[in-house]
């Protein structure tokens, strides 16, 4: 006895308002009697707070319970009996906008549905789930899936995520950290251009040229940021982590060549920028270079902090768009 | 028993009807023309003759037919190349939905086998994919080559990062920041937790199991996990710490990136025709483009590009993504130019110089696999030019669908690299690794060397103009010279006529390529080469000439200078005058005076003059060039023996008379120095080539009408090249074509003079012949001397050799002195000698006979030089000699007025012919006594026909028992002879027409 949903689209992914069509497949060696099928698709929104930003206890105690931002029910068949073999049966779904009740934590109504998001402190998730349902005393058979919600591009015009850009540099004198004696002394110089507004279907392009750097560099990396916001109280728990890592520059590069810049931001990971009141989504893109200053061991035994002295920074905000 | 009396004309004429051509003097050599008129060797020959024939048309007949043959072969392989089997096979299958859908199943059975590249061919044939398999074939071949070059035997220090290597992969998750400096921190970490020293040879086998592993995980649907696998396998490649080993470790990264690009193309294909259940949906088109893939085929494409794109480190993500590259085919219609635009420029983030180097290369190939070479617009360059120079972001889309345009981009940006790894920079690191920077150089040079072709693949003439103005652009001021090992692949990747029409331009790119990556010298032979191949035009070929010496004269270096020389004097010769060359030769010299001279040295100098003199037919010609001769003198060693040897190989190859003295003067001296380089340790194929050139030599020396100048030099020469038998032969063949020259000279008479040179010449033989080694050498040339001095009228000289030449035979002390073949060549020149002897005149005091008897005594103290057949035959040569002195008038006379034969001499003396007489009849016992008693009786009746036939010729058969003696002989014969043997009946004939009466035979 199994149950098993099939999605007609095998990227799984919907965008509102959309009919999500598919199969629930039961196999079964013998006869089965049942009380009806029921398909269920829920959204919900599940959000944690950092330990690091509200303490641990208020963080045990403040996880807040998943929220369900949406729901829609099909009975697909009364009850029956299924043949031994097994069933095939089609069911539709509307994926529409979210039902008229559903509020968000802080009482505020919501617009659209939120896209699929999975990130260290918000997720949000959307699961559909078959229920065979069975008499009395009897186990009732599910299946779940989980499936993508994505908005529909063109809330946005197309024309009007030109990829906005934004001129950066970065020098020994932009660092608020202490910098390693050498590497302040001789100083550096990186300057670039990256994306500001990103469609999430685009790479993330930009460029970046060493103009000069005394000490050799090491590495030079993008890293893509998340920044989560989760209310607390009267104030946002806010937390940034790191989504991915590209790195861009392998070695003491040359100087005054334009490295490009291009990323292809991951799925689920990322969605667009967001803010709810109860809890926002941002994108941030910091460009890190790592000084290659041929330390010796003994240096660092004395130093411990120095490491940190070797790494140059520039954090740079991301608007993700769908479009 | 009377002696025929024969008239000799007559006879000639006669048999001369029978077109018999050894019959013109019967006599001269009695015993030949038997044989030879007897008929069986006649119809032996004859045989032998159409045999002969027939083996030779049948040869070439089976000449011809092997000829086809070999083309059939020949065509055979390259029409199942052209139009391989397994292409129409799977087209038509391709076309066949059922077809496909059994070749489907089979497929799915041998999955395993199906990446491999060989049988990936049966799926339908894309034109990418013969793009992918010309790469792949000219990949194959380049490979081996890289692994060939660079092989080295070492140990490698394997350090925990690279975990992939030892059999058990451990996990890490760190934070990636967090690792680098970790890493910064402490490099010595790794070192102390989990460094492994492991050989190359186990490297090697591990990354071919890796190859294997990542095909087995796809296999069994851990497709995540053969991707993760291949990310850790192309990481290695940014481990640079074994500079030597680095080719090899791309060759062996790269092969399992392909296995990892063929499988991913695969999959999306399978994908793209097949629905989740695996059944066939519709096979793709044999030239589909992107619109015919289904979505899902192109999600999973998508998906794959996300996967990849995900990677965090710069080098493994470049290296998978060009693996997967091919597979944009299904998203985009166009060939993923911008991709590849893109791929280049993300390499400049590559800081090591060997990786970066090796990262394009590998994006040259995978391009070669991907993209058409041949440019879709002619005006596509030009836009190029702007292009790189404006790297704008995004990349413009509608960039030219020519892949060398990123290939130059990319070998632009390579170089900005590349000159800061020649200034120096990266100098500290490598040599941490225990490499500098002259290896490092030379393990980046395939790379230049790749990327130049296949950026001059079926370049258009505009492209190379632009290729040459990207790379070789002289600034006026001086400022960035083109980079000479880049300068140097351009060379050598242009075609010669291109050379050959901007030879200006490119020489002044070559002058100004002045860096430690490519010896400038070299670049300059190349240039040199290619201009030997199609010379500038005419104006030009002065002005080119001179700009590179210019630069060439200023060389210290001996080896790179002559390395230069080497190459333009073949230019020289082609385009240039006698005045350039003798000014170019003067340089030379200078330059080796005030260089060192190594044995290096020598065999660049040893080639220039090899082809100075190849050039010139005529030695003389050479020599007197200016400057050449000093050149010669600076040879030493072997080099000078070779050079000599060539020399002397260019005087036989002349085939011309040798007649100025200065050269005959160096010719010898040339001819002394490699004659005194023989030891006793050369070889015999250097002796003999050595006294072959010197015996040619001695041959095509000429003196003109200064015999005795000649002479003088013969005698030099005998004296100069001892132990050399061939030439003394030659020495002597010389001294008495001198002799007869002479007496040509003189018209036949000689006076005081001639005759006292000729006397010397002879004298000079005499001498000479004694100290040669074979006996029959020996003999034969002191018949010659005779001959000659007979012919001068010398008749005492000429008795004198001929003793001296039965002596010799004397001097033989037993059989086991000579050798068996020699022994025929003995008998042979017995009957040469007794036909001599018929013109010899007789010794006034020793009778008419002297000689004769010697040489009977000779025969009679050494039976075992001629025995069976062979004495038979030499007896009857003697008994003919014999019988043409009975005659009143001898056949033939010595042409000299002055000599006298035994006809004049003895004219009627009856004392003479009583001495015949007897001497006759000695030699006709000895016939029949050779005749009767033969060890051999398979030879018997041989030798009795033999005997007769010998008989008959001589005597007159109607008197006295010869008659009988005859028949009985044939009687005889018949005992071992068939009757139908045609020397028999030939015999029998002859016989019956002197009118012997033959018994009931």
């Amino acid at each position: 006895m199994a149950v098993e949903i099939r999605l007609m689209r095998t990227d799984r992914v919907y965008r509102p308002p959309d009919v999500m069509d598919g199969t629930v497949v039961i196999t079964t060696p013998t006869a089965l009697s049942h009380q009806g099928i029921r398909v269920t698709a829920v959204g919900t929104i599940m959000l944690q707070l950092s330990a690091r930003s509200v303490g641990v206890f208020e963080a045990l105690y403040n996880t807040v319970k998943p929220i369900q931002l949406w729901s829609k029910t099909v009975d697909i068949s009364p009850g029956g009996k299924i043949p031994p073999g097994g069933l095939e049966l089609p069911f539709h779904l509307y994926v529409d906008g979210p039902s008229k009740s559903a509020v968000l934590p802080d009482g505020t109504p919501m617009e659209t549905l939120f896209e699929t998001y999975h990130g260290a402190y918000v997720n949000i998730q959307y699961l559909i789930t078959v229920d065979v349902i069975r008499g009395y005393l009897q186990k009732s058979l599910t299946a779940t899936t989980e499936f993508i919600v994505e908005c529909r591009p063109g809330r946005f015009q197309k024309s009007l995520v030109v990829p906005e850009s934004v001129n950066f540099y970065i020098t020994q004198d932009t660092q608020k950290h202490a910098l390693y004696p050498s590497l302040r002394a001789g100083g550096f110089r990186v300057t670039g251009r990256i994306a500001t507004q990103c469609s999430l279907t685009e790479p993330l392009m930009g460029e970046l040229t060493v103009e000069k750097s005394a000490v050799p560099i090491y590495s030079i990396d993008i890293q893509l940021l998340r920044v989560e916001s989760v209310a607390a109280g009267e104030r946002m728990a806010t937390e940034s982590s790191e989504i991915q890592t590209t790195q861009i520059a392998d070695g003491d590069v040359c100087r005054g060549l334009r490295l490009p810049i291009y990323i292809i931001l991951p799925r689920l990971s990322t969605c667009p920028t967001l803010s709810a009141g109860a809890f926002s989504l941002e994108f941030e893109i910091s460009v890190v270079i790592t000084f290659d200053a041929g330390f010796s061991k003994q240096y660092t035994q004395v130093e411990p902090t120095a490491s940190k002295q070797l790494v140059a920074f520039e954090t740079i905000p991301l608007r993700l768009v769908r479009a | 028993m009377r002696i025929r009396e024969r008239q000799y004309e007559q006879e000639a004429a006669s048999l001369a009807l029978y077109k018999n051509p050894t019959t013109q003097d019967p006599l001269k050599s009695p015993a030949i023309s038997l044989e030879k008129s007897s008929p069986l060797i006649g119809r032996n020959s004859a045989d032998k003759g159409t045999f002969g024939l027939r083996q030779l048309s049948k040869n070439r007949n089976y000449a011809s037919f092997e000829d086809e043959e070999s083309k059939k072969t020949f065509e055979d392989p390259l029409g199942a190349a052209a139009f391989q089997d397994p292409l129409g096979v799977a087209t038509k299958k391709d076309s066949h939905p059922l077809g496909a859908l059994s070749q489907q199943d089979l497929s799915s059975s041998d999955d395993s086998k199906r990446f491999t590249p060989k049988l990936s061919k049966r799926i339908g044939k894309h034109p990418s994919d013969e793009l992918a398999e010309a790469a792949a074939a000219e990949w194959d071949a380049y490979k081996s080559s890289i692994m060939q070059r660079f092989t080295s035997t070492g140990t490698i220090t394997v350090s925990a990062t690279f975990d992939i290597l030892s059999k058990e992969p451990k996990v890490r998750g760190k934070s990636v920041t967090a690792a680098h400096l970790e890493e910064l921190e402490d490099p010595e970490k790794e070192a102390r937790e989990g460094t492994k020293i492991i050989s190359q040879q186990e490297y090697v086998t591990r990354l071919k199991e890796l190859n294997e592993e990542i095909s087995q995980a796809w296999l069994n649907n851990e497709r995540v996990a053969a991707l993760r696998l291949s990310i850790k396998v192309a990481r290695l490649l940014s481990d640079t710490s074994v500079p030597q080993f680095y080719p090899t470790l791309f060759v062996l990264v790269t092969d399992v990136m392909d296995t990892v690009g063929n499988l991913v193309w695969n999959r999306i294909k399978k994908k793209a025709e097949f629905d989740e259940d695996g059944k066939l949906i519709s096979a793709l088109p044999v030239n589909f483009t992107a619109d015919d893939v289904r979505q899902e085929a192109k999600d999973t494409c998508f998906n794959w590009f996300y996967k990849i794109g995900s990677i965090r480190e710069l080098l493994p993500r470049i290296y998978l993504e060009l693996a997967i590259v091919r597979c944009m085919l299904y998203l985009e219609r166009d060939p993923p130019i911008s991709t590849f635009q893109r791929l280049t420029q993300m390499m400049r983030g590559l800081g090591d110089p060997l990786t970066s180097a090796y990262a394009h290369l590998y994006l040259a190939r995978r391009s070669l696999a991907v993209m058409p070479l041949d440019s879709s617009s002619p005006a596509a360059l030009n836009n190029f030019a702007a292009l790189i120079n404006s790297l704008e972001l995004p990349l413009p889309s509608t960039l030219p669908q020519n892949p060398r345009v990123y290939l130059i981009s990319g070998l632009k940006d390579y170089l900005v690299l590349f000159q800061r790894l020649l200034a120096g920079e990266f100098d500290p690191k490598y040599a941490k690794a225990g490499a500098n920077r002259k290896l490092v150089v030379m393990l980046i040079e395939p790379v230049f060397e790749c990327i130049m072709q296949c950026i001059f693949k079926q370049a258009t003439q505009k492209e190379m103009a632009f290729v040459l103005e990207e790379f070789g652009q002289v600034q006026e001021d001086g400022s960035s010279p083109p980079i000479s090992v880049v300068v140097h692949y351009l060379l050598k990747n242009l075609p010669p006529t291109y050379v050959g029409n901007n030879s200006v331009s490119l020489s002044k790119m070559v002058k100004a390529s002045v860096d430690s990556s490519m010896p400038q010298y070299m670049n300059y032979r190349l240039f040199g080469m290619k201009l030997c191949e199609c010379s500038p035009p005419r104006e030009f070929r002065l002005a080119v000439l001179n700009d590179v010496w210019r630069v060439v004269m200023k060389y210290t270096n001996l080896d790179g200078y002559l390395a230069v020389a080497d190459v333009f004097v073949d230019y020289i010769l082609q385009n240039c005058s006698e005045a350039e060359l003798s000014v170019f030769l003067r340089d030379i010299i200078k330059h080796v005076v005030k260089g060192e001279v190594n044995d290096g040295t020598l065999v660049l100098l040893e080639s220039i003059v090899f082809k100075i003199l190849t050039h010139y037919p005529d030695l003389s010609y050479v020599l007197s060039l200016a400057h050449f001769v000093d050149i010669l003198d600076v040879f030493y060693g072997d080099t000078r023996i070779s050079v000599y040897k060539r020399i002397l190989t260019s005087v036989s190859r002349s085939n011309s008379q040798l007649r100025d003295p200065v050269t005959r003067h160096f010719v010898f001296e040339a001819a002394r120095v490699l004659h005194d380089s023989l030891d006793s340790l050369s070889s015999d194929d250097d002796r003999r080539q050595i006294t072959k050139l010197i015996v040619r030599y001695v041959q095509l020396v000429n003196f003109g009408r200064d015999l005795e100048q000649h002479l003088a030099f013969l005698v030099d020469c005998r004296g100069t090249f001892a132990d050399m038998d061939p030439l003394r032969v030659t020495v002597i063949h010389a001294s008495n074509r001198l002799a007869m020259t002479t007496l040509k000279m003189v018209k036949g008479s000689n006076n005081k003079r001639t005759l006292d040179f000729v006397k010397a010449c002879i004298t000079f033989n005499e001498i000479t012949i004694p100290s040669i080694n074979s006996v029959v050498t020996r003999i034969n040339l002191f018949l010659e001397t005779a001959e000659v001095a007979l012919m001068n009228a010398l008749p005492s000289h000429a008795e004198s050799s001929v003793k001296s030449a039965l002596t010799s035979l004397q001097d033989i002390g037993s059989k086991d002195d000579v050798k068996a073949g020699e022994l025929e060549d003995i008998s042979v020149f017995l009957r040469k000698l007794s036909a001599f002897l018929v013109v010899m005149p007789g010794h006034p005091e020793h009778g008419g006979f002297y000689i004769v008897k010697g040489l009977l005594n000779v025969l009679e103290k050494h039976p075992w030089l001629t025995s069976g057949r062979r004495k038979v035959q030499v007896f009857s040569g003697v008994l003919a000699m014999l019988a043409a002195l009975a005659q009143e008038r001898l056949p033939y006379h010595i042409q000299n007025a002055q000599v006298d034969s035994n006809d004049l001499m003895f004219y009627g003396s009856d004392s003479y012919h009583q001495e015949l007489e007897s001497l006759t009849k000695g030699v006709i016992d000895n016939i029949l006594l050779a005749a009767d008693d033969d060890a051999e009786p398979a030879q018997e009746g041989f030798l009795a026909l033999d005997a007769c036939n010998a008989l008959v010729q001589v005597f007159d058969l109607q008197a006295g028992r010869v008659g009988e003696t005859c028949a009985a002989l044939l009687q005889k014969a018949l005992s071992s002879v068939s009757r139908n043997d045609p020397y028999f009946g030939a015999t029998q004939q002859l016989c019956e027409k002197r009118g012997v009466k033959l018994l009931e035979i």
